[in-house]
């Protein structure tokens, strides 16, 4: 290929990636909040304050005070690939993100009165929107955990007390996919001329819940949350090449995905005690894959022979979810709250016995929190901090025999997960919150 | 009151630290239609949502909560030499909330505000330097405009606010692998055959820009404020890689490519608005603001590329033409400007529980483009910014609502006077060209205003 035709295509793929805009969710491998962090994610029942808007949007409406909280929050991850030809510990980078969240009950009167409130939940990595690293399927990789963790997570809810401790929800998580065009051609002069034209398009999912009480104490909530899907898809289109005729080149994927969920939880109160379980099912099956195909076959040539990519079959999960509080009275004017969890989140990835190297393994997860909340006549602050330790689970993943290379890559490396890999490590996170009741 | 300074001010740091996300129509045509109505001339006296915008102290001088949701529409009419310029209209959705209380006894306030378009968050396009754009409204509008806020109130006459708005740019890289085909004519093979596949690494990364206000009241007649809004721009940094081979069945062609491409898009100029309202009667309010607007520091669009080129090709079988040059990026050289606005309005009383309030409002933008006699054609002209909007407000409606309705419309119009481009060469690509228009800005906003 000549060197204007390489460069054309450069010049255009570049061009459109450079304003591509691709998301990823911290909030489905975290949560959300300080609290709801430290209690293994078991918000469904018990969601407090703003996390309420991800973890059950009915339960914003026990919330009766303005409230406006802002938190910070690292994670580690020393994940490994351990194997013949493996490298043992792979370079991850760190999350560090914020967290800013209010929760704004509505002031209407008569029959409206404390009934409605509006919660906004916002987390995003310091310097960051999200990553999108689509590798090429035989690296060795995490993508299920370590880069899903690198996104701006958004939602917006509103709670509705209807009476008699029920009380219903709707939220949505927002996120933007980018969708773009480049056309190449070479202008009169031999210069390559290009003509871009992308355009973030906002997706989002829907969030749902409902709360009861049926006992005094005791607490129930069901929290729906849709598939949210975040994906990009530029087209490049390449003309004025004389006798050389290039196919569109598809930079398309999926840079994020949350499955949808259905989260059950219930919260039991015995004197300073808090009890909480959770069961959330996540259909990770109709997950469509990261990679799109690069050449797409057009209609009348559905038999072509452009690579496909690699397809992945992951599979629903179920994730138990447990969890304690306990409530110390400081002084007459401070509470202090000390938490402690544990969920279980088993890997969607099925094992990796073909060309692709998609690491990931079961995670036992254990949650500590403590919480601070300042009463009448202090000033009107809480201060949380939690801690989750993510073990894995070493699975290991024992490849065909025969692996060649990818059909792109006719002289590759020798596959670095044959003849084995075995995926484990852990992950840490920790963080700080701060609110203010105004 | 010095420890009260040191709160207000630790809160609006931490305000400034915690954000994130894009950019500005705002800039463009307003933000809400009170404002919008008034011709922007409100940083010294507004106190909804919009004050996101003109001026975060101004949240703090709510009296309850405000919630407010609207729609704004502008059709652009900008013509080169007689033919439309075919610049995409903007339309979406504004709006955004007000939420004061106290921290203690310090009056506090918290305010987010956003305009999202209706088909798409934002909008970027790259166009090559010669080809005449209209500079300022090309696609600078079509971005999501997202700005979150606190305010205090140290001093029952001075308030202080700040906070953020966003931008995102992009970095990273994308590598491209595998064989190319080239069609031999006899239809057995097609281009479609080609067996490539990509791998993108990027990462799309916040920029936050600060926003700050201050309002002083020397009296219950008068305000004066501040406001400042920093720079900022969407600067995408790329590296890209293409490696691979060329099937011409009879020919392998290996060959390596990498580019590194940095560009600047979508500058949001830094601006000092100076503001003053007057409120004669309690029912007149009458603002002028003055606006510097930094746009000295506009970088081109254009990006500045370099580029690596490695090709086995055996023997002279195969015609590699020269690498296309880099691009020279010509200095825009935009200057700075003063835009002056004033506005005007009454709330008339139409019934006991109705009040009717009427606008208006002029500003006037003069272009910061020089004249484009040579290879860039930024094209822009001076902008008259005349509006007017008209409301209704309910006033305790019912005893589900212990507060107000409100409904505000706007509308504005931009006239944008002829300028004649002349080019310093006859051989111009372009050539000489004249361009004037206008903009037709309308829009509605739907307010519930608690107590």
């Amino acid at each position: 290929m000549s060197r204007a035709r390489w460069t054309a295509s450069a010049v255009a793929v570049t061009a459109l990636l450079a304003s591509a805009r691709l998301e990823a969710s911290p909030a489905d491998l975290f949560g959300v909040g300080a609290r709801s962090q430290a209690l293994a994610g078991a918000g469904a029942a018990d969601a407090e304050g703003y996390e309420a808007t991800y973890g059950n949007p009915a339960l914003l409406a026990r919330e009766r005070r303005r409230r406006l909280n802002l938190g910070w929050q690292v994670a580690t991850f020393r994940l490994r690939a351990d194997g013949p030809a493996a490298p043992g510990a792979l370079s991850t980078e760190a999350l560090r993100g914020t967290q800013l969240g209010a929760v704004l009950p509505l002031p209407f009167g008569g029959a409206l009165e404390e009934r409605l409130t509006l919660g906004l939940a916002v987390f995003t990595p310091r310097d960051l929107i999200v990553r999108a690293r689509l590798l090429y399927p035989e690296r060795l990789q995490y993508p299920v955990l370590a880069d899903r963790a690198q996104s701006l997570s958004f939602a917006l809810g509103l709670g509705a007390a209807l009476g008699g401790g029920l009380r219903v929800g709707v939220g949505a998580q927002v996120l933007a996919e980018l969708v773009g065009t480049a056309v190449v051609r070479t202008d009169s002069s031999g210069r390559v001329g290009t003509v871009v034209d992308d355009q973030l398009i906002a997706t989002w999912a829907p969030l749902a819940g409902i709360s009861y009480q049926p006992l005094r104490g005791l607490d129930l909530g069901l929290t729906w949350r849709g598939e949210l899907s975040a994906s990009f898809d530029v087209v490049v289109s390449v003309f004025d090449l004389g006798a050389l005729v290039i196919p569109d080149l598809n930079i398309a994927g999926v840079a994020q995905y949350d499955p949808m969920q259905v989260e059950f939880g219930a919260a039991y109160s015995t004197g300073p005690w808090r009890w909480l379980g959770g069961l959330s099912y996540k259909r990770w099956s109709q997950f469509p894959g990261w990679q799109s195909a690069t050449v797409r076959c057009p209609p009348r040539l559905p038999d072509c022979a452009a690579l496909r990519p690699v397809a992945v079959d992951f599979t629903d999960t179920v994730v138990p979810r447990l969890a304690v509080e306990l409530s110390l009275p400081l002084t007459h004017q401070s509470v202090g709250r000390v938490r402690a969890g544990w969920f279980f989140e088993p890997s969607p990835v099925p094992e990796q016995r073909g060309l692709s190297n998609v690491l990931d393994a079961d995670r036992h997860v254990l949650t500590l929190g403590y919480g601070v909340r300042l009463l009448d006549p202090l000033p009107p602050l809480e201060v949380e901090t939690f801690y989750q330790h993510h073990f894995l689970v070493g699975r290991t993943n024992t490849k065909r025999a025969g692996l060649g290379c990818p059909a792109s890559a006719p002289s590759c490396e020798p596959n670095s997960g044959a003849p084995s890999v075995t995926a484990g490590g852990s992950a840490q996170t920790t963080g700080v919150n701060v609110g203010v009741r105004f | 009151m010095k420890r009260r300074a040191l709160v207000a001010a630790a809160l609006l740091g931490a305000l400034g630290w915690s954000a994130r996300a894009h950019a500005s129509p705002a800039d463009a045509f307003g933000l809400g239609s009170r404002s919008t109505a008034l011709g922007g001339a409100v940083s010294a006296s507004c106190a909804d949502f919009s004050a996101n915008y003109y001026n975060p102290a101004g949240l703090v001088q709510a009296q309850g909560m405000q919630l407010s949701l609207g729609t704004m529409w502008a059709e652009h009419a900008l013509e080169m030499n007689g033919r439309d310029s075919q610049v995409d209209p903007v339309h979406g959705l504004v709006g955004g909330l007000v939420a004061p209380g106290k921290l203690g006894s310090l009056p506090f306030a918290f305010g987010i505000a956003a305009h999202l378009s209706d088909e798409r968050i934002s909008r970027a396009r790259t166009v090559r330097q010669d080809q005449p754009r209209w500079v300022l409204y090309d696609n600078r509008s079509q971005l999501l405009y997202l700005a979150v806020n606190g305010a205090l109130r140290p001093l029952p006459w001075w308030s202080v606010g700040g906070g953020v708005a966003f931008l995102a740019s992009t970095r990273g890289a994308f590598s491209v692998r595998g064989t190319a085909v080239l069609p031999n004519g006899t239809g057995q093979r097609s281009e479609f055959d080609s067996r490539l596949e990509h791998e993108v690494d990027a990462d799309l990364t916040s920029v936050r820009y600060l926003q700050l206000g201050t309002t002083l009241h020397p009296s219950e007649d008068w305000a004066v404020s501040l406001a400042y809004r920093q720079s900022a721009k969407i600067a995408l940094k790329i590296g890209a890689e293409l490696r691979g081979t060329v099937d011409a069945q009879i020919l392998q062609v290996p060959a390596y490519y990498a580019l590194d491409s940095r560009t600047a898009n979508a500058y949001l100029p830094e601006q000092w608005v100076l503001g003053a309202a007057y409120h004669p009667t309690p029912r007149w309010t009458l603002g002028a603001d003055l606006q510097l607007v930094r746009w000295s520091g506009y970088e081109s669009p254009v990006s500045r590329s370099s580029t690596v080129l490695e090709v086995e090709v055996p023997g002279n079988l195969v015609d590699i033409p020269a690498s296309p040059k880099p691009s020279k990026v010509i200095a825009p050289g935009f200057s700075d400007r003063l835009v002056p606005r004033v506005g005007a309005e009454v709330r008339l009383p139409v019934a006991t529980a109705v009040e009717l309030p009427l606008r208006l409002g002029y500003a006037l933008e003069r272009s910061p483009v020089p004249a484009q006699t040579g290879l860039t054609n930024f094209v822009d002209a001076d902008r008259h910014l005349l509006s007017a909007g008209a409301g209704v407000a309910w006033l305790r409606p019912g005893a589900w609502l212990p507060g107000a309705l409100t409904l505000d419309l706007h509308s504005q119009l931009s006239l944008l006077p002829e300028r004649v481009t002349l080019k310093q060469s006859p051989a111009d690509y372009v050539g000489d060209y004249r361009a004037r228009g206008w903009i037709l800005n309308l829009g509605a906003s739907l307010g519930v205003a608690f107590q």
